[in-house]
């Protein structure tokens, strides 16, 4: 599906999908895209998808709709990558339909070797490294010095673009951009500064000396040139070497010598997003050496610093676009889980309000009974914040296992007492079969207890609406394979085929109101810890079989004696 | 002329006899019984709640709160009928035609498009329906639904449920 992307403006980090039909773009709550801007139309702009392409137009909105830069006049289409602007705010177009349309496996073969399709045959084999060999001079520089400068320069860029390529911190990037320009040109200072989006303000990001990274001396650098750069969009060349005859050059240029500079905006898909510079200066007495001046920088420089910096504001937008997907993401997976969470909590908190309120009733009523109904209630409730909490521990790092020889029959064995006065509440028969040849194994007795009672209670709640419900809970001891299993298995509403696979999902329930969605991706955790592990086979309308396995681990006698703090995986 | 009231079974014997033009909605007649417009409606309206007992439908997926509900409401002899699922309820709906419908909007949300408009309907034919539920979703299908916010207190809940009881019985209090 095509979707639009805030990256910038009140709204940013959020994602709007768009359906087929014709979606509103405004301030305006009625609008389908609502922009939080006060530069925003209350009906700003149109967005039409026809299941093929997007398009928009503008609404003749006060402050213009703006496509890549560019104020739209009539309907345009959107094509994946497209910045859209409205009022302050920018969105980003991507239909992954543009490319994905079609399935290129139809279009392209692999040819399997076979004796009528062996027509090619491999000439020669190149090493990825050797790609960058390209560039290397392997002749005589001197015979075409502008060959010889273009490789260099396409080497530079080759290099350019390997340092951008993979990073996601921006100063780290830049630090890489600037040594990368240290080693191509004579300069002797340099810095970048990148544009604050909001204040709008050059802050200075890398800065770097011939020397080393750190100097006191402090970079003066020309507001004048700055705006120029960032306002035209170009990049400069300055000199303060007088060209004019008429001055007396020696005397200044004795004082100060020469300096030079190049100054380039830091030009991305969309804006300038910083600008590069680089400086140099000729001491007066190589000056007087050289008996006139030479240019250190020269047209070519700008040329490349110019191409350099285009890679590098590349690389930041793709950084900066990232991360704020990335933000983007994580915080719809923090408010997914606040939801979700919420919402049991409130379900719980229902309960406790009815369990008081029929307690109330019951004690002016002097109605022990309602009474007496009112506090179970309560006391279920407390039952479950507590799972919930206790699930919510688990699923964190909060919880450490902590293994100790133990009886798992006793163990399920209090799970069985458990679960039994919730299935005495549904009417549900509970047959609990302990297997006698189990001997005293190393697990930890909580985890164990937790995953037990998750797995047990899910089978009594499946067998609510049947009329003969049913839950086996066993267990078994297979000292060969040693392994032990706790087998719940029960006759209840089965699971879909279609969710079997979603059920260790977190905050996946099928049990409506009553599930967390926690219990069984905890279950399954505290199962992998112990180096075990949850099997699952279900039929809808048939009844479920969990089987919860668990490596037999006999303490050892040097275990029994120090008793606890070993550690499962061993 | 407050009082409201549905009665359908009483409706259904009916079926066309009454000339729906001065039947007035919500007042419903007996068969049988001299009709005429001054006192007419009023005597067929209040002969039919003799007929019947007040009555709520809960629909609601948590035991707890029918549970609760039941209770509450049972010992002001109102008979309960009581559905986990949508379309149970609805069933009930129309076969026990309550005075009051108690409705989880969470169940309603999931049902089906026909089951929603079975509930706005009954509600379209003056059965009060209190939705219990997250802000003020469904006001499209439910338009004079009554709407309780999650997490609620049933103190309130009752009292605006037995007030709604209350006021369809009306008529019958004010000739007693």
């Amino acid at each position: 599906m095509p979707s639009l992307f805030v990256y910038q403006g009140q709204d940013q980090g959020a994602l709007f999908e768009l359906e087929e039909g014709t979606l509103g773009v405004g301030r305006d709550k009625a609008n389908h895209i609502q922009i939080h801007d006060t530069e925003v139309s209350r009906r700003h702009a149109e967005i039409r998808f026809d299941g093929v392409a997007c398009f928009v137009a503008d609404l003749s909105s006060s402050n213009g709709t703006y496509l890549n830069g560019e104020r739209i006049e009539q309907q345009q289409q959107l094509s994946s990558g497209d910045r859209l602007q409205i009022g302050g705010t920018m969105l980003l177009f991507t239909d992954p339909g543009d490319n994905a349309s079609e399935d290129l496996s139809d279009k392209i073969d692999i040819v399997h070797p076979g004796p009528v399709s062996e027509s090619s045959r491999i000439v020669r084999a190149m090493s990825q490294r050797e790609g960058s060999e390209l560039l290397n001079f392997d002749f005589d520089g001197a015979a075409s010095p502008w060959l010889a400068r273009a490789r260099s320069n396409l080497q530079v860029m080759y290099r350019t673009a390997l340092a951008v390529s993979h990073t996601l911190d921006i100063d780290q990037l830049l630090n890489r951009i600037m040594q990368l320009i240290f080693e191509w040109v004579e300069a002797d200072r340099g810095c970048i500064m990148l544009l604050d989006e909001q204040s709008k303000t050059l802050a200075p990001k890398v800065r770097r000396n011939r020397q080393g990274h750190s100097s006191a001396e402090k970079l003066a650098i020309s507001k004048t040139i700055l705006d120029y750069v960032v306002g035209h969009n170009e990049g400069v060349l300055t000199s303060d070497a007088r060209e004019d005859e008429r001055w007396d050059q020696t005397a200044s240029i004795v004082q100060m010598g020469i300096r030079e500079a190049i100054c380039v905006p830091m030009q991305g898909r969309y804006d300038v997003v910083g600008v590069i510079y680089i400086d140099t200066s000729t001491t007066p007495q190589r000056v007087i050496q050289q008996r006139g001046h030479q240019n250190k920088f020269t047209d070519e420089h700008l040329k490349l610093m110019i191409a350099i910096a285009h890679q590098a504001a590349l690389a930041v937008e793709d950084t900066r676009y990232y991360t704020s997907m990335m933000q983007a993401e994580r915080l719809a997976a923090v408010g997914q889980t606040i939801a979700m969470l919420s919402h049991h909590i409130k379900n719980i908190l229902q309960g406790i309000r009815g369990g008081s309120y029929l307690i109330e009733m019951g004690l002016s009523a002097h109605d022990e009974n309602v009474v007496r109904k009112g506090w179970n209630m309560v006391e279920r409730n407390q039952g479950k914040i507590s799972a919930l909490v206790m699930d919510m521990l688990t699923f964190s790092k909060e919880r450490e296992p902590d293994p100790v020889p133990g009886d798992l029959n006793q163990i399920v064995g209090e799970v069985v007492e458990l679960v039994h006065v919730r299935a005495d509440e549904l009417k549900v028969a509970l047959q609990w079969h302990p297997a006698e040849d189990i001997p005293i194994l190393t697990f930890d007795p909580e985890g164990i207890h937790r995953a037990v009672l998750n797995v047990s209670t899910n089978a009594v709640d499946a067998c609510e609406e049947k009329p003969d419900g049913k839950v086996i809970i066993s267990t078994q001891y297979y000292p060969t394979e040693s392994l032990v299993r706790i087998v719940v298995e029960d006759n209840g509403s089965g699971i879909d085929p279609e969710d079997l696979d979603k059920i260790f999902t977190l905050f996946v329930s099928r049990k409506g109101g009553r599930g967390t969605g926690l219990g069984l991706p905890v279950s399954q955790k505290i199962l992998k810890e112990h180096g075990g592990n949850i099997h699952v086979t279900s039929q809808l309308g048939q009844g479920s079989r969990f089987t919860i396995e668990l490596p037999a681990l006999v303490p050892s006698a040097s275990i029994q004696e120090t008793g606890a703090g070993q550690t499962l995986k061993s | 002329m407050s009082g409201r009231g549905y009665f359908p079974p009483i409706m259904a014997i009916l079926g066309s006899a009454h000339d729906a033009r001065v039947r007035p909605r919500g007042r419903h007649c007996l068969p049988g019984l001299p009709y005429s417009p001054e006192r007419g409606n009023r005597l067929h309206t209040e002969v039919a709640l003799l007929f019947s007992k007040p009555s709520v439908l809960i629909v609601d997926e948590s035991a707890e709160t029918r549970e609760v509900l039941r209770t509450a409401l049972a010992r002001r002899g109102t008979e309960i009928w009581e559905a986990t699922r949508a379309e149970e309820g609805l069933e009930l709906a129309r076969r026990h035609h309550p005075s009051v419908i108690v409705l989880d909007l969470e169940i309603a949300d999931q049902a089906s498009d026909a089951i929603q408009a079975g509930f706005g309907a009954a509600e379209t034919a003056q059965t009060p329906i209190v939705l219990l539920g997250s802000a003020r979703r469904g006001t499209q299908t439910f338009p004079t639904g009554q709407f309780v916010v999650k997490p609620y207190h049933y103190g309130p809940l009752v009292r605006k449920i037995e007030s709604l009881l209350d006021e369809v019985r009306r008529p019958l209090a004010e000739d007693a």
